[in-house]
């Protein structure tokens, strides 16, 4: 009985640091979000992510087209 | 004739019955009824002499000396008294209660649901200056977990003097030297004995003040108390926009992690998050009437259930015991922890910050001040005792919820 209390003790010793470890490294990323005046929340961070959302649909489709021209759907349905 | 007959069956005791009960009731009662009243006296005046926290101190000690000397006998022969009755559990007995006990539905509605241990937290939430934190979470959270040591060491303690494992955990939050969360845990755990715990914990937080300087000064030498604070550049101040980001994530974090300490760091967070978003309205409110209001009626409600039927558990002893080595051994843990820092940094770091790590917001980073002020005067450790002394509450407040979670 005594070994197990002393047991779970020691796991919520570890389980707290473990948190406590998460809550700095959460503190120090807001720290370096925002303190730091980085420009990652920038709103050209946004736009270049949208752009490159963008570029991958564009490759998509045309990587689509190259596909059907190639005649590699059918070799799939075919499978 | 009839006067004179009345006269006769007359009890002279009848007519003051806070005597009549002291003398019908046994001699433990007697002893601890006279006794509470005399230290509810002393309460007031340590409270008034500044020894003890005033806030506090003054309506719990005239709360304690109040309920012990009104007893009286109920009419059904039982003695007890028209304040407030905590060990209620039947609702319409509740509700016949609640019209004749003045202080009933104060306690119902807002301390046994631990509303109370909120309103006191969403203070505290306002008062906090998170910037300190943010500038140095790793240092700040590092001190505040090894002034938990005494949270950890006393369960095992506890359990091997008899108590179960939700008495053990509710006793050792002691150890995290925060009043509503030892409050809120021992509503949760161990419903049983919250009332000696509770108070317990709150006569040993007053203790904090006058008792930490004495452990920094037979733990840290005068060479080392006066280390001075050296920083390479200058830290770059905290925007509010960072501190409100700061209180959304983390509550929604530690919320998300331990639903049942949600109310806590709710409460927390969003006094610090209406702070920083600027609603000067809801600051004055929170940090003025609801702050000062709630630590009033705390103060009265825990002096109020110092009454000595209740008080006279046969753990008190115990329960005595283990708050003040919880509190002891949580002051080690910090000062040993500043010690760590000491030798990581090389020397640099002044050890007196450790204390402030334990989570009596604001009395240890005061405390870790003044008695580095004493030695160097040139010396300011305040900011980063601040830092650590938020992680304190941060740190508490998880390991409440682990134990909850845990436990319940």
């Amino acid at each position: 009985m005594m070994e197990n209390i002393i047991g779970i003790t020691v796991l919520m010793f570890f389980i707290t640091a473990l948190i406590s470890f998460g809550v700095a490294v959460v503190i120090k990323f807001i720290a370096f979000l925002i303190v730091s005046q980085k420009k990652s929340l920038d709103i050209k961070y946004f736009v270049k992510l949208y752009r490159l959302y963008r570029y991958r649909s564009i490759w998509q489709t045309r990587h689509l087209r190259k596909m059907r021209e190639n005649d590699e759907f059918e070799m799939y349905e075919n499978i | 004739m009839m006067n004179l007959r009345c006269m006769k069956t007359f009890n002279f005791l009848d007519l003051f019955q806070g005597i009549a009960t002291l003398v019908d009731s046994d001699i433990t009662i007697f002893i601890a009824r006279i006794s509470l009243m005399l230290l509810g006296m002393l309460l007031v005046y340590l409270g008034k002499k500044g020894v003890l926290e005033p806030l506090l101190m003054v309506p719990m000690g005239l709360g304690m000396a109040a309920i012990n000397a009104s007893v009286l006998f109920l009419p059904d022969g039982s003695q007890g008294n028209i304040f407030v009755d905590p060990l209620v559990t039947d609702t319409n007995q509740l509700m016949n209660i609640m019209q004749i006990n003045w202080l009933q539905p104060i306690y119902t509605f807002t301390f046994s649901n631990g509303l109370i241990a909120c309103f006191v937290f969403m203070g505290i939430g306002v008062l906090l200056d998170v910037g300190y934190l943010i500038q140095r979470p790793f240092t700040s959270m590092f001190l505040a977990f090894f002034a938990e040591l005494g949270t950890f060491a006393t369960i095992p303690l506890a359990t091997a003097m008899g108590l179960n494992i939700r008495e053990a955990a509710s006793i050792a939050m002691v150890g995290g030297a925060d009043g509503p969360m030892v409050l809120f845990t021992s509503l949760m755990l161990a419903k049983n004995i919250f009332v000696p715990i509770t108070v317990v914990a709150y006569l040993y937080l007053g203790l904090t003040y006058g008792g930490y300087p004495y452990l920094i000064r037979l733990m840290i030498p005068k060479k080392l108390r006066g280390i001075k604070m050296e920083q390479k550049t200058p830290p770059k101040p905290v925007s509010s926009s960072a501190k409100l980001a700061f209180a959304v994530v983390m509550c929604t974090v530690l919320c998300l992690l331990f639903p049942v300490a949600g109310p806590l760091f709710f409460s927390l967070f969003v006094g610090v998050a209406v702070k920083e978003a600027g609603l000067t309205h809801i600051v004055e409110f929170i940090s003025g009437p609801l702050l000062y209001g709630s630590t009033f009626l705390l103060g009265l409600l825990l002096g109020i259930l110092c009454e000595a039927h209740l008080l006279l558990n046969p753990k008190i002893l115990t329960l005595l015991f283990l708050g003040i080595l919880a509190l002891l051994i949580s002051g080690i843990g910090g000062i040993l922890g500043g010690y760590l820092l000491y030798f990581f940094t090389g020397g640099k770091f002044n050890p007196v910050i450790g204390i402030a790590g334990v989570s009596c917001v604001p009395s240890t980073a005061k405390v870790a001040q003044k008695e580095v002020s004493k030695v160097n005067k040139d010396s300011i450790i305040l900011s980063y005792a601040i830092g650590a002394n938020i992680c304190g509450v941060i740190t508490s407040a998880i390991i409440a919820g682990l134990f909850i979670t845990l436990f319940k």
